[in-house]
């Protein structure tokens, strides 16, 4: 099959709109991970279970109320929230100042725990269950699962909702750490956070607060998700984490705006080596690998030659 | 142990004696095995630092530990609490204390000379308004001349009411601008007495102030 420029230009665009969902995803992760030195494993599993509520919503309430479940994006990053602060005033705070491990091992934990929860079930909710449709269901229900043309070009309207989202919530995100007090506080706790408390600042409550502000960006890409892909229990640890971690290393640790950047970037790599897969001899069809393994490489290659990741200042500090 | 408002006091002691364990016990970063810590009436072990400084006492730590990847003007705002209608005038005090903070109001930290971030550091400690002020070794890195600039600078703020608690190693100059100083000595104190006095007693200056007999 011959590569054309249209569809090249399309893969372009898809992988800009995919990157901004990656780049939604991961923001919270390395807000997280910034600011308390917690590697939040279950970052993938909270935007499952994002999802999920949407996906109940599409079920549930959008057929009794007329709403579109799009709205329910926001009630998803209202939800994250409270589990977020949940989980660290009930889990981490405890266990934080004990090193990385034991934070680590609870998030690892609690994945599997929603893990369990989204394949099963929770109360008189369904499962996630992709045979029987359910994980598509978001989108049969979505008054926006139509695609709009540009052009000659095709935009998926949660994707470009997402992209939009992206653009538009992370760079507040930033504005927010780099000039509010609460901000700095959140990212003077990330520098030194003994210094932090012994300069007047209360760092539980900068934790819990980046905590849930992380949560609620997780809840935020879950609701999107659902409209996106075909959403399975495991998506979070296969499909989700792995991405989340490239594209957070990619961006440097904590760099909001870094994270932006690379999840575009990463959105880019993927879309286009999937069409260059599918170019290929048929006996080399195997495109979805593919394009995994051209991402990691080129992942790879760019911490080579940086390894303090495109824009942040790593972890070395 | 104790510190009056308006005092100056000293502590001196050999590597390893408990000076900055001490400082860090009073500010709530170490947890304190026994013993009482008492300020302005009210007992304060277990309390969190950052309540400590709401309360009136303001840590200088060892190596200052500002933060890095901030200009000097965002760190003297960390110092002042969320809410402070006289942020500006604080940033005006510390600006006359020390006029090199505000011509490098917009520079990071870290492109600062070791006295100058020594400045920093005191300086994020008096916007939070303290009644006392903690200092751990202050003289660490400075050149002669900056610790004198520091030392000036104590005086003044010591001239305004601030209590002021000085752990050093130079000890012969932080005794000289002290009321009183007390030796520490394997965690304990092992003397203790107006600075005058004990400056010009043989025994403390063979052992702590380096002079032969």
């Amino acid at each position: 099959m011959a590569l054309g420029t249209v569809e090249f230009v399309q893969a372009l665009v898809n992988g800009l709109l995919q990157g901004g969902f990656f780049a939604l995803s991961a923001a919270g992760f390395s807000l997280i991970f910034g600011v308390q030195k917690v590697l939040n494993v279950a970052h993938g599993a909270f935007i499952v279970l994002a999802a999920f509520a949407t996906i109940q919503f599409s079920i549930l309430v959008t057929p009794v109320l007329h709403i579109d479940p799009l709205l329910s994006i926001f009630t998803d990053s209202l939800m994250l929230a409270l589990v977020g602060g949940s989980v660290y005033l009930l889990l981490i705070y405890r266990i934080e100042r004990t090193g990385f491990e034991a934070p680590l091992l609870a998030t690892f934990g609690l994945s599997i725990l929603l893990e369990y929860l989204a394949s099963n079930g929770i109360g008189p909710f369904p499962a996630l269950d992709p045979s029987h449709g359910i994980g598509a269901q978001a989108q049969h229900q979505s008054y926006s699962s139509t695609a709009f043309q540009i052009g000659p070009f095709f935009l998926q309207e949660a994707q470009a909702l997402a992209f939009v989202m992206a653009v538009v919530v992370l760079p507040i995100l930033q504005l927010f750490l780099s000039r509010t007090y609460r901000g700095r506080a959140i990212r003077a706790t990330s520098q030194d956070w003994e210094a932090a408390e012994f300069s007047g600042i209360n760092t539980k409550a900068v934790r819990l607060l980046s905590f849930i502000t992380g949560s609620a960006l997780a809840g935020l890409a879950g609701g999107l998700f659902a409209f996106t892909n075909s959403v399975t229990a495991t998506a979070g640890d296969e499909v989700l984490l792995p991405v989340i971690l490239v594209v957070v290393i990619l961006g440097g640790i904590g760099s909001i705006l870094g994270t932006l950047a690379a999840g575009f970037l990463v959105g880019v790599i993927m879309s286009v080596s999937s069409l260059i897969a599918l170019t290929l001899p048929s006996q080399f069809q195997f495109h979805a690998d593919l394009a995994s393994l051209l991402t990691f490489l080129i992942f790879i290659v760019i911490l080579m030659v940086r390894p303090r990741g495109l824009f942040g200042h790593g972890i070395a500090e | 142990m104790s510190a009056e408002a308006g005092e100056v006091v000293s502590i001196i002691g050999a590597n390893g004696a408990g000076k900055s364990t001490l400082l860090k016990s009073i500010m709530g970063l170490v947890r304190t095995q026994g013993g009482e810590i008492v300020f302005e009436g009210t007992r304060v072990n277990g309390v969190a630092p950052h309540t400590l400084v709401a309360i009136g006492i303001a840590y200088v730590p060892e190596g200052r530990r500002l933060f890095p990847e901030m200009t000097v003007r965002e760190n003297l705002r960390m110092g002042a609490p969320r809410r402070c209608p006289q942020v500006n005038e604080r940033l005006k005090v510390v600006h006359d204390l020390f006029p090199v903070l505000e011509e490098r109001s917009f520079q990071l930290v870290t492109t600062l000379s070791g006295g100058e971030q020594q400045m920093v550091a005191i300086a994020r400690a008096l916007m939070a308004k303290p009644k006392m002020l903690l200092l751990d070794e202050p003289s660490l890195g400075l050149s002669p001349i900056a610790f004198e600039k520091v030392i000036s600078v104590i005086e003044k703020i010591n001239r305004e009411g601030v209590a002021v608690l000085l752990a050093e190693q130079s000890s012969e100059r932080a005794m000289e601008i002290s009321d009183r100083t007390y030796v520490l000595e394997n965690g304990r104190v092992a003397g203790s007495g107006l600075s005058d006095e004990l400056l010009h007693d043989p025994m403390v200056r063979a052992a702590y102030l380096g002079v032969g007999t």
